[in-house]
C-alpha cells in the first residue's frame, strides 16, 4: 500500500504539471524568504558586534611600570568572566601603528626630529556585552594598587553612549525578530493558500475516488507526497539559486552589506541552512495539504 | 435486496432554510439481479434514490436497508463497506483526468490493496470485455465520450459490485453508443449483477422491457414489471 501511495504521488507530482508547479513556486518563494531572513539575522548580528567590537577600554600606564606588572594586571582582568580579550600594545608597538596610521602627515616628521616615543604602553580591554564595561570599570577603580601604575584610562566611563548603543544593539535585534516573525507568517500563509487552492482543484477527483470506495488514507496520503515532492524541488531549486548568487557576486554583496560576507556565512551554516529548511519546507507541505484535504473528505 | 421503507428526503436550502422534500414517503423493493430503470422528470427524485443507495445521502425519515445495512445508522467505514459492493457509472462520466484508463480502472482495486499481478490480469481483462484493450494507455482526455463511458462502465464492474447505479449514462452519448452501453449494461445484468439505471431516453425504456418505476414531485407514479416510459 505504501509503494502504491508514492507511486501515485510521484504520478501525481509529474502529471499534474501546473498544479505542482504553483505548488512548488510557493515553497520556493517561502524558503527564499526564510534565507533572506537568515541571512538579514547574520547581517544585524555582524552589524551589532562590529558597533560593539568598536567599544574598548584603553589603560594606559606610566613609563616606568615594568612589563611583568603589566602582564600580572593583564592576568587579573582576564580571569574576569566578562572580559573577551585583552590585548597588551607596547610603546613601540604604539609608536608604529601611530606613524603607519598617518603616514605623509606634517606631524610624523616633527615625531621623527624629536626621535622621543612619546607613547606610554597599553591594554586594551574588549568586554563581551557593552553592559561588561561597568562591571570592569569598577573592578579597576576598586584595585587601589593600580592608582600608582595608571597614568590614564580612556573615556569608556561615558556610561551614556555605552547604554546607548546597548540599548540599540537590543532594539534592532528585537525589530528584526519582529520582521523574521512577520515574514515567516507571510511566507507559511502564502504556501498554505497555494495548497489549498490546489486541493481545492482536485475536490471532484477526491470525491471520485470516495465513490470508488479508497480509503480516506488511501485518498490523502498521494496529495501530502506529492506537496511534499513539490516541496524538495522547491528547497532544491532556492538554494541552488542562493548559493549561485552568493557565489558569483560575493564582491558586490559583501560591498552593499558594509563587508559582511555572506557567501562565507551561507557556507559556515550551510548544514542548518539545508536540514532546516528541507524539514521547514517538508512541514509546510504536511499540514497545509493536509489540512486542506481533510474538509473534502469530511463531506 | 434494496429496500425503502416510507422513506423521505428533505434538504434545506440555506437562503430562506426551508426544507424541500425531494422524496416523499417512498416504498420499494429491488430484487438481488434485477434490473430497474427510473424515470420522471429532473428533480423527481431519481437521483436522490441513487444517492440514498450509494449511503451519500441519509433519509430524514423512514428506513433504507442495502443488504444488511441501514443506511441512516451506518458509519464511515461500512460506507466504505457499502461502496465497494456498488458500481457507479455517471452522465458525466467522473473519471480520474489524470490516469490512465488502465490507472482509472485499476484504483478500486488498488485501493482495496490488491495485489499488482492481480489488478493486471482483471483490468486487461475488464478492458476486453467493454473493448477497450487498445487504449489502455490513454488518458481521458484522448478518449470519445462513448469510449470514456465504457471506461466508467470497466472501472465499476471489475470490482464485480453487486449493484450498479448508472445514473443518465447515455445522456452525454449519440444513438450508436448509447445502444452500446445498454448492451453492455444488460450483459453485466445477466450475470447477476442488480442494475438501476436513471434515464430519460424514451427509446431506451421502451426497447429493453424492464421493470420501470416512474416517479414525480418525490413519489412513486408507476412501478411496473414490463414498463414502458410515460411521464
Amino acid at each position: 500500500m505504501i509503494k502504491r501511495i508514492f507511486k501515485n504521488g510521484w504520478l501525481n507530482f509529474i502529471r499534474q504539471g501546473s498544479l505542482s508547479f504553483g505548488t512548488m513556486f510557493a515553497i520556493f518563494l517561502a524558503i527564499v524568504v526564510a534565507q533572506g531572513l537568515f541571512i538579514f539575522h547574520g547581517l544585524i548580528n555582524y552589524s551589532i558586534e562590529e558597533v560593539e567590537n568598536q567599544i574598548d577600554v584603553s589603560l594606559f600606564f606610566k613609563e616606568e611600570v615594568s612589563r611583568e606588572n603589566i602582564s600580572l594586571f593583564k592576568e587579573q582582568i582576564e580571569a574576569l568572566s566578562e572580559v573577551k580579550h585583552v590585548v597588551f600594545i607596547s610603546k613601540e608597538q604604539a609608536y608604529e601603528s601611530f606613524v603607519k596610521n598617518h603616514e605623509g602627515d606634517i606631524y610624523i616628521e616633527a615625531l621623527k626630529i624629536i626621535e622621543i616615543n612619546p607613547f606610554l604602553p597599553s591594554l586594551r580591554i574588549t568586554a563581551k556585552t557593552p553592559s561588561d564595561y561597568k562591571t570592569i570599570s569598577e573592578f579597576i577603580d576598586r584595585n587601589e594598587d593600580l592608582e600608582d601604575l595608571i597614568y590614564k584610562m580612556d573615556d569608556f566611563r561615558r556610561e551614556e553612549v555605552i547604554e546607548k548603543i546597548e540599548h540599540l544593539s537590543s532594539n534592532i535585534r528585537l525589530l528584526g525578530l519582529i520582521l523574521i516573525i512577520v515574514f515567516s507568517f507571510l511566507a507559511f500563509l502564502t504556501t498554505f493558500n497555494t495548497i489549498r487552492l490546489t486541493i481545492f482543484s482536485q475536490r471532484k477527483e477526491i470525491e471520485i475516488m470516495k465513490l470508488v470506495g479508497a480509503s480516506n488514507a488511501f485518498i490523502r496520503w498521494p496529495y501530502i507526497i506529492q506537496s511534499i515532492f513539490c516541496a524538495l524541488v522547491g528547497v532544491i531549486l532556492s538554494s541552488l539559486i542562493i548559493f549561485s548568487l552568493l557565489y558569483f557576486f560575493n564582491d558586490s554583496i559583501t560591498n552593499i552589506l558594509m563587508g559582511f560576507n555572506v557567501y562565507e556565512y551561507f557556507l559556515s551554516n550551510i548544514s542548518i541552512i539545508l536540514i532546516g529548511q528541507t524539514i521547514i519546507a517538508i512541514l509546510l507541505a504536511l499540514f497545509s495539504s493536509y489540512v486542506a484535504i481533510s474538509k473534502y473528505l469530511k463531506k | 435486496m434494496i429496500q425503502f421503507n416510507h422513506v423521505s428526503k428533505d434538504y434545506y436550502l440555506e437562503l430562506n432554510k426551508e426544507a424541500k422534500r425531494v422524496l416523499d414517503s417512498i416504498n420499494l423493493k429491488i430484487q438481488k439481479n434485477e434490473f430497474v430503470t427510473l424515470c420522471g422528470k429532473t428533480g423527481s427524485g431519481k437521483t436522490t434514490i441513487m444517492k440514498l443507495i450509494s449511503g451519500e445521502e441519509k433519509p430524514t425519515f423512514g428506513e433504507v436497508k442495502v443488504g444488511a445495512l441501514n443506511i441512516g445508522q451506518i458509519n464511515e467505514k461500512q460506507t466504505r463497506s457499502l461502496r465497494q459492493k456498488i458500481g457507479f457509472v455517471f452522465q458525466d462520466f467522473k473519471l480520474l483526468p489524470y490516469k490512465t484508463v488502465f490507472e482509472n480502472v485499476a484504483f478500486a482495486l488498488e485501493a482495496n490493496n490488491y495485489k499488482d499481478d492481480f489488478i493486471k490480469k482483471e483490468v486487461l481483462g475488464t478492458l476486453e470485455i467493454v473493448n477497450l484493450s487498445d487504449k489502455a494507455n490513454s488518458f481521458p482526455s484522448e478518449l470519445s465520450g462513448g469510449e470514456k463511458q465504457r471506461v466508467a462502465i470497466a472501472r465499476a464492474i471489475i470490482k464485480n459490485p453487486e449493484i450498479i447505479l448508472a445514473d443518465e449514462p447515455t445522456g452525454n452519448l449519440d444513438p450508436y453508443n448509447t445502444r452500446d452501453i445498454i448492451k453492455l449494461l444488460l450483459k453485466i445484468n445477466s450475470n447477476n449483477t442488480t442494475i438501476i439505471l436513471s434515464t430519460h431516453n424514451k427509446d431506451i425504456v421502451n426497447n429493453i422491457q424492464k421493470r420501470v418505476i416512474t416517479l414525480d414531485k418525490g413519489k412513486i407514479l408507476r412501478d411496473e414489471k414490463q414498463g414502458r416510459y410515460v411521464i
